[in-house]
């Protein structure tokens, strides 16, 4: 009764277009009706505070920092150089140019939106201009920009740790062939799309002296990921200072590229500091939610209803995606990694399912719901960025939702996919 | 417009608040890299320091991302109503917002100085003073929050995009 009252304010409130942050405040006020409705002058403060006071959170803000910094640098154009110089001579090559970029940039910036709104802005008129419709640049930069926040490093990865004390070094490592995954099937359908429609494939492969340039130029860029994972797998710096040491390493490379302003580096911490703002503050209240739900035993009630599956993992990870899908479509991601992430944690454990597998899982499920109508932020972003009408791109995701299913389905049945590198390297 | 004069100002000086305390963050944690590799051991402050300054930072700078329509949102519905349907719509979503900013900074101010008593571990400081982000940041956000009425938030990106023929 107490999670469906809050569950019918909270969306009631979200497609009344309240700012979501105030969204879960109206719903945890809801929450505290049902716990006990004297303490919330001292809880609601409490909880929120204790929430964001978390070191392993400060992470967040500088990821997106770097991810932030390296477009203000330049490093983006480099990186996208190296995209099409790989890629760009097939069929298709444009389309597949937007998918490997999003690889290379999931490197440094971990956020989907990032993703889609820099490189939605850059390929989406490249992609028409060389005959694709608008509706699918708009759904392949969309699709595409899933696989930043499933390879290292990783928003959500990071929060999910913080809610479940999961190793982040592991989920890092464990997103890496899920991510590759995501892109593979991507160009497939890049590539299959391209074929249908007769585009023209380039015939003229790019020289070696132009491929070493540009490889040579992005370098710094290329590297940064493995530098991110190894400090953080290897135990030299924890995730925050991960984070830290990564801007310094973006803005060393931006001043000895000549690239780096001042005007731009106060730039990108403004848009740094506005989004963060915006992530914490739903952090904040969603661990006021999250103590509720504690407080009332939803995740032993949870894991009560699933104790019939408990035998088998699959079910329970198809379960999990299928709660975890539905919620995404209408909850903003972040309040529902904060909120599902805890709850799901027992019934895992009690089903012998790997923490890690757990995380990448979610993550990838709450990722899909990004492009998921009609709250998918990334779709909106795409749809911003391509000048199309939202409603046609609802019309025209599903393909792409679809792929991303089938990789998620396949992670399901073959966790080995997710745990072999963290038992490999970790 | 007097208010709208007294928003940009309120939006750049927090905003300015907001960075530096990122910085401040960023720089703390790269000393503390370097003096646990260098000393062998980082200060015990560093770590207290960069969560309190992060949270303030998010804090301070909110009622200026309200302002700018920049906290995330669902604006589909606004933009399908009519005119008065929408002026409702949009005296709700101001008055909801105004009333849980105001209980916001109320309850976190009481508890801000019930926690007088203990000091931080780290720092050694009153843990009064990293709670009151909450009830400054809150009470910000509802300043802003009065200033700016009930009109229409702008909606980044989509109004980019509506301003130009959409394709299809």
């Amino acid at each position: 009764m107490m999670v469906a009252t809050m569950f019918v304010v909270l969306l009631a409130n979200t497609l009344l277009g309240i700012p979501l942050f105030l969204t879960l405040i109206v719903t945890a006020l809801v929450g505290f009706v049902f716990v006990d409705p004297g303490m919330v002058a001292r809880m609601m403060p409490q909880q929120f505070f204790g929430g964001l006071n978390s070191f392993s959170l400060m992470a967040i803000p500088l990821f997106i920092l770097a991810g932030n910094l390296m477009n203000a640098v330049g490093m983006t154009e480099r990186l996208m150089r190296v995209a099409r110089l790989i890629v760009g001579h097939l069929r298709g090559g444009i389309g597949h140019v937007n998918v490997v970029g999003s690889v290379f940039m999931s490197g440094v910036n971990g956020s989907a939106a990032a993703d889609a709104s820099a490189l939605g802005a850059l390929l989406v008129p490249a992609m028409t201009r060389e005959g694709y419709s608008t509706a699918f640049a708009a759904g392949l930069t969309a699709g595409s920009s899933l696989i930043g926040p499933i390879i290292p490093p990783s928003i959500f990865m990071i929060l999910y740790s913080s809610q479940t004390n999961t190793s982040v070094g592991q989920l890092f490592l464990g997103g890496v062939v899920p991510g590759l995954l995501l892109a593979l099937a991507f160009m497939v359908m890049n590539a299959l799309h391209a074929r249908r429609a007769g585009l023209e494939r380039r015939t003229m492969l790019p020289a070696r002296r132009e491929v070493f340039e540009a490889v040579s130029g992005a370098l710094p860029a290329l590297v940064a990921p493995f530098i991110i994972v190894a400090g953080i797998v290897l135990g030299f710096v924890t995730p925050t200072e991960s984070g830290a040491l990564t801007v310094f390493y973006v803005a060393l490379c931006g001043l000895a590229m000549g690239e780096l302003r001042l005007r731009a580096f106060w730039r990108a911490a403004v848009e740094t500091t506005r989004l963060a703002s915006a992530i914490f503050l739903i952090i904040g209240i969603s661990s006021v939610i999250s103590w509720e739900l504690a407080y009332a035993q939803a995740p032993d009630r949870f894991t009560g209803l699933l104790e019939p599956f408990i035998d088998s993992p699959v079910i329970v990870l198809l379960l999990l995606s299928a709660i975890t899908f539905v919620t995404g479509m209408f909850m903003e991601e972040v309040s529902a990694l904060m909120l599902l992430s805890p709850v799901f944690m027992p019934v895992a454990l009690a089903a012998g399912i790997d923490p890690v597998v757990l995380g990448i899982i979610i993550t990838l499920n709450i990722t899909i719901a990004l492009i998921t109508p009609p709250m998918g932020a990334c779709l909106f972003i795409a749809a911003a960025v391509s000048r199309l009408d939202i409603t046609v791109l609802f019309r025209t995701i599903w393909p792409f939702i679809l792929v991303a299913i089938t990789v998620l389905l396949v992670l399901i049945l073959f966790p080995g996919l997710i745990t072999w590198l963290p038992n490999t390297l970790g | 417009m007097f208010r709208d004069t007294l928003l940009t100002l309120l939006g750049r000086l927090t905003t300015a608040l907001g960075v530096i305390a990122l910085l401040i963050t960023l720089v703390d944690i790269l000393y503390g890299i370097v003096t646990r590799y260098m000393v062998g051991q980082a200060p015990i402050w560093s770590d207290e320091l960069a969560r309190y300054c992060l949270i303030a930072s998010a804090l301070l700078i909110a009622g200026n991302v309200w302002v700018r329509g920049e906290h995330m949102r669902v604006a589909l519905l606004e933009r399908k109503l009519g005119a008065t349907a929408r002026r409702v719509l949009l005296a709700y979503q101001w008055l909801l917002t105004l009333a849980l900013a105001m209980a916001m900074t109320w309850w976190s101010w009481h508890y801000a100085l019930s926690v007088g008593y203990f000091t931080s571990q780290g720092l050694g400081i009153s843990r009064t003073i990293p709670m009151l982000a909450m009830p400054i940041g809150f009470g910000l956000l509802a300043l802003q929050v009065l200033l700016y009425g009930p009109r229409p938030l702008p909606q980044p990106g989509i109004d980019d995009a509506a301003s130009e023929e959409p394709a299809s």
